[in-house]
């Protein structure tokens, strides 16, 4: 338990003023590892979360304007049992297992400097959903993969801490999807991360 | 533009759906009627309101659970589809599942709700997993259609002594089998005739049973398969 007090120390003594990097040119290039957590809107349940963030701080608005591509997985699972009189051999269990790989693009808005440390940001922008639905019930398996296209709304929060920033941010995607296992739903969610934003 | 190409048609290729799952193998019908014909036979009228019923043979027909994100999850059953003189795709309730290796059909006729119009003929049948791929077998169900009886004769009279021969006079008798026939008349017990020989398709032998009360009977012909016909008031028996 002491760990965390000198963890958090440090964290605040190697944080630095936003002003002191931000308007420098060389720190364009924005790299940044994710994990969190994934909830669908759908039953699924929730799910690990990993991700890699490549971006770019452009000129614009006063270097405020980030556009940035992000290739994220997550696999959540549903399992349930199912009733069916035109089945006669009884009820059915499944379990439905959705990998969803993502390569999402964003517009990204950081307000450096609005909270000393602390730079909050949020954006949006569309997104290249790959579904791959595996069920398994009645002692096979099926299948069923589509891509599709989906957006994403994100905030967060960046602490400035060595050459990058910590940073815990928050999605929700509109993902949109009609295969024979799940119907049509939105397969999207809410998710939260947490990762390490490499300025380069 | 050769980079928006390949964006666009690597993107057209992530998005294209694909699906993979067992598929299936049709081996055969079987009407629970007729157990040991081969291919099954079908009468395209009568049956209850659901129709015929028949049981499916084969290897690997799958289920998939359906929709189970939405509100209204369910069982996606495999689809059965009837190619041959006409094609007809059974309606989800008319087809039961047993397990991966058999399911019962409930053949619709012309008179089922609704009802179908499956012309006679030999008929292939496909299943098709929701999940997977899809198995057909050419010329495995026979639709055959209904008997019709149009006069019952007695040529040489009636015999009390001894058997009579009757001629059946009619449509659509089938020469591969043989049919029940009985005279029936309110408040008596039915007479059963036995087939001697089904001459044609318009025609079938058979003889009255000696001892048989004179009357009125109506005369009913049933096929193998289910079908029947029963022609009213149709033999009037008196002996000399």
């Amino acid at each position: 338990m002491t760990v965390l007090p000198v963890l958090a120390l440090l964290v605040l003594t190697q944080a630095q003023a936003p002003a002191e990097s931000s308007s420098e040119e060389g720190d364009s290039i924005l790299l940044a590892p994710k994990a969190g957590v994934f909830k669908s809107t759908t039953p699924l349940k929730m799910a690990p979360y990993y991700a890699l963030e490549v971006g770019y701080v452009t000129p614009l608005l006063n270097r405020r304007l980030a556009i940035v591509m992000e290739g994220s997985l997550h696999q959540p699972q549903t399992s349930g049992t199912l009733s069916d009189p035109l089945v006669t051999r009884g009820d059915v269990q499944y379990t439905l297992t959705d990998r969803q790989i993502a390569i999402l693009l964003s517009a990204l808005y950081r307000f450096e400097g609005a909270l000393g440390s602390f730079t909050p940001y949020a954006g949006a922008g569309p997104g290249l959903y790959l579904h791959q639905a595996t069920t398994q019930a009645l002692g096979s398996t099926t299948v069923e993969k589509k891509g599709i296209v989906g957006f994403q709304l994100l905030g967060g929060a960046e602490l400035r801490l060595w050459s990058g920033g910590l940073f815990l941010e928050a999605h929700y995607h509109f993902a949109p999807v009609n295969l024979v296992t799940t119907g049509e739903v939105n397969i999207g969610g809410f998710l939260a991360a947490v990762g390490y934003r490499l300025r380069l | 533009m050769r980079p928006y190409l390949i964006a666009s048609l690597l993107i057209a290729a992530a998005c294209s759906p694909s699906t993979e799952g067992p598929t299936p193998k049709v081996v055969g019908t079987v009407n629970p009627r007729q157990p040991f014909i081969n291919p099954a036979r079908v009468c395209n009228t009568q049956g209850d309101e659901r129709g015929w019923r028949i049981n499916l043979i084969g290897e690997r027909f799958t289920p998939v659970p359906q929709d189970v994100l939405t509100g209204d999850p369910g069982v996606g059953l495999p689809e059965v589809t009837l190619k041959g003189p006409a094609t007809l795709t059974l309606d989800r309730d008319r087809v039961l599942y047993r397990d991966a290796e058999q399911m019962s059909l409930d053949i619709p006729t012309r008179d089922t709700t609704p009802p179908a119009d499956l012309p006679a003929g030999s008929y292939a049948v496909e299943v098709r997993n929701l999940g997977g791929g899809t198995g057909e077998l050419a010329d495995i169900l026979l639709i055959v259609p209904p008997p019709t009886v149009t006069r019952v004769t007695a040529p040489q009279g009636f015999n009390f002594s001894d058997i009579s021969p009757l001629v059946v006079e009619g449509v659509d008798f089938r020469t591969d089998t043989f049919p029940v026939m009985k005279l029936q008349r309110a408040g008596a017990e039915e007479v059963e005739v036995f087939t001697l020989t089904v001459d044609s398709p318009t025609r079938v032998s058979t003889e009255l049973p000696p001892g048989t009360p004179e009357g009125t009977y109506d005369f009913m012909l049933t096929n193998p398969e289910g079908c029947s016909f029963t022609l009213r008031n149709a033999l009037t028996i008196s002996y000399p």
